[in-house]
C-alpha cells in the first residue's frame, strides 16, 4: 500500500473530483432478502485526470436491522477511503475522544469528522461544520460530497434510480 | 495505607464515572458510552432496555461487528462462529450482528461489566491482530540489534546460491576467509515451512561449505514438529525469546570473539 502524507491528502480532498461509477449498492435489497445494513460505494476520480483510477472510494452505510423491543440509535457513516485508508469520515457516536499527537485532548459528542493527519492518521476528529441538518444516509452523503469537493453524486444516484426527490 | 487505597479507589471511580456518557432514548431504553476503546479508538457503547419489571437486555447496537467490518474484516460464517464461541464464554448471545445479554435487576451491574469486557475482547481479538506491526519486522529488528552490537559485518535481504536453487535469507555474513552465516527469520514456522528449510539448509551448505545456516523462529507459533525440524537441521536454531542464544551461537561458530 502506498504511503501518503497529510499534505497529499489535503491536496486530494481540496481538488475537484467526481463520482465516476457506483461500485456497490445495497440500498434496494432484492425481494425476500433483509440485509443487516444498506450501503453504497462510489469510485471517485479527479476532474483534472478523469481516466486515472485513484483507488479512491466514497462509502456510505447505515444499519437497518433492529432487534425487536430494543432501541438503538443507528445513524449513517460515510468515509472517503484512499487505498483502503480512511482519509476523511463522518459518523455519530455518543462520545468520541479527540486524539492529537497520540494524546487524548478532549472529546466530541455526536456527529464528528475524521481528518487524516501524519501523526494520528484517521484518529484526529473535529465537530462537523456546518452542523448536520438531516441524518438520513442521502443527506449525510450530500454533506460529505459538498465538504470534500465531489461532484456528480446526484447523477450517479439518478442512474441507479435512487435519488429521492 | 488503608486511607491511600481508599483515596486511590475513590478517585479512580470518580474519574471513571465522569467518563461514562449517556444518551436518553425513552423511558425503557438508555444508551451508555464507556471509557473502554476498541483498537479503532471507538468507545464501547451499549443500550440497556428494561423489557419487564425485573428483566433487562443489554445490547451493543451491532457496533462490535461493525468495528470489524470498518477495519476491513469480512464477517464470514467462520468468523461469526468464532465470535459466537468467545461470546458464549461470557454468557452473551449474537442475534443479527448484535451482541446481547439478558439479566435481572440484581445482576445488572455485574452483567454490564461482563458485557463491555466481552465486547472489547471480541473487537480487540481481531482488530489488534490486524493493526499490530508485522512480527517478522520485530524479529528482524531484534536480530539486527544483536549483529550490530557484536559488530558483525552483514548484508540484509540477500539470496544465497544453493546447488538446486537460490534461497532468500534475511541476513548474510559473507565467508571472507572466516566462517560465514546465512540467517533467516521465521515469524510463523509452520511444519511445511520448517520442512522447506530442511531442504534449504542442505542445498545452501552443499554449495557453501563454509557457511553456517541459522534460523530465528517464534517459539509461540512453532509446533513441536516444526521446532524439532528447525533445531535438527539448522546449525544455529534460536527461539526469538532467547536472543542470548544467538550471541553465544555467533561465538561458537567463530563469527565473533567470545566475551
Amino acid at each position: 500500500m502506498p504511503k501518503f502524507t497529510e499534505y497529499q491528502v489535503n491536496e486530494l480532498v481540496a481538488a475537484r473530483k467526481f463520482a465516476a461509477r457506483v461500485l456497490e449498492n445495497t440500498l434496494r435489497p432484492e425481494k425476500g432478502k433483509t440485509p443487516t445494513e444498506k450501503a453504497i460505494k462510489f469510485a471517485i476520480r479527479r476532474n483534472d485526470s478523469r481516466n486515472v483510477d485513484l483507488v479512491l472510494v466514497l462509502s456510505g452505510r447505515i444499519k437497518t436491522k433492529r432487534l425487536t423491543g430494543v432501541a438503538s440509535i443507528h445513524k449513517p457513516g460515510v468515509a472517503l477511503l484512499w487505498h483502503g485508508k480512511r482519509i476523511r469520515g463522518v459518523d455519530w457516536k455518543i462520545r468520541h475522544e479527540v486524539i492529537e499527537n497520540g494524546v487524548v485532548t478532549g472529546f466530541i459528542k455526536g456527529w464528528h469528522e475524521h481528518l487524516w493527519t501524519d501523526k494520528d492518521e484517521d484518529r484526529y476528529i473535529v465537530p462537523v461544520n456546518p452542523k448536520m441538518k438531516n441524518e438520513d444516509l442521502q443527506a449525510v452523503i450530500q454533506w460529505c460530497v459538498t465538504k470534500w469537493n465531489i461532484e456528480q453524486i446526484e447523477e450517479q444516484f439518478e442512474l441507479e434510480g435512487l435519488w429521492q426527490t | 495505607m488503608a486511607d491511600l487505597i481508599q483515596s486511590v479507589i475513590s478517585d479512580y471511580l470518580a474519574e471513571y464515572k465522569d467518563s461514562i456518557d449517556s444518551e436518553p432514548v425513552d423511558e425503557r431504553n438508555i444508551m451508555l458510552s464507556f471509557p473502554l476503546h476498541y483498537s479503532g479508538n471507538h468507545r464501547v457503547e451499549v443500550t440497556i432496555t428494561q423489557v419487564a419489571d425485573d428483566r433487562f437486555v443489554i445490547s451493543d447496537m451491532a457496533r462490535t461487528i461493525d468495528e470489524l467490518k470498518d477495519a476491513g474484516h469480512a464477517v464470514t460464517a467462520n468468523l461469526r462462529k468464532r465470535i459466537t464461541a468467545i461470546s458464549k464464554v461470557s454468557g452473551l448471545r449474537i442475534v443479527d450482528d448484535y451482541l446481547v445479554l439478558d439479566c435481572n435487576r440484581k445482576d445488572l451491574a455485574k452483567s454490564l461489566q461482563r458485557f463491555i469486557e466481552a465486547a472489547k475482547t471480541i473487537g480487540d481479538a481481531y482488530l489488534v491482530y490486524s493493526v499490530k506491526p508485522p512480527k517478522e519486522e520485530n524479529l528482524i529488528n531484534a536480530v539486527r540489534e544483536v549483529l550490530n552490537r557484536k559488530k558483525v559485518l552483514y548484508r540484509e535481504s540477500q539470496a544465497v546460491r544453493g546447488k538446486i536453487e537460490n534461497h532468500k535469507i534475511n541476513f548474510f555474513v559473507p565467508p571472507n576467509g572466516t566462517p560465514g552465516l546465512a540467517l533467516a527469520v521465521l515469524p510463523n514456522p509452520t511444519k511445511q515451512l520448517a520442512e522447506a528449510w530442511g531442504f534449504k539448509v542442505g542445498d545452501i551448505k552443499d554449495t557453501n561449505p563454509k557457511v553456517s545456516v541459522g534460523l530465528v523462529y517464534d517459539p509461540e507459533r512453532a509446533g513441536k514438529a516444526s521446532t524439532d525440524i528447525i533445531t535438527t537441521v539448522a546449525d544455529l536454531a534460536v527461539p526469538s525469546d532467547r536472543m542470548k542464544a544467538l550471541e553465544s551461537g555467533l561465538e561458537e561458530k567463530g563469527l565473533v570473539k567470545a566475551g
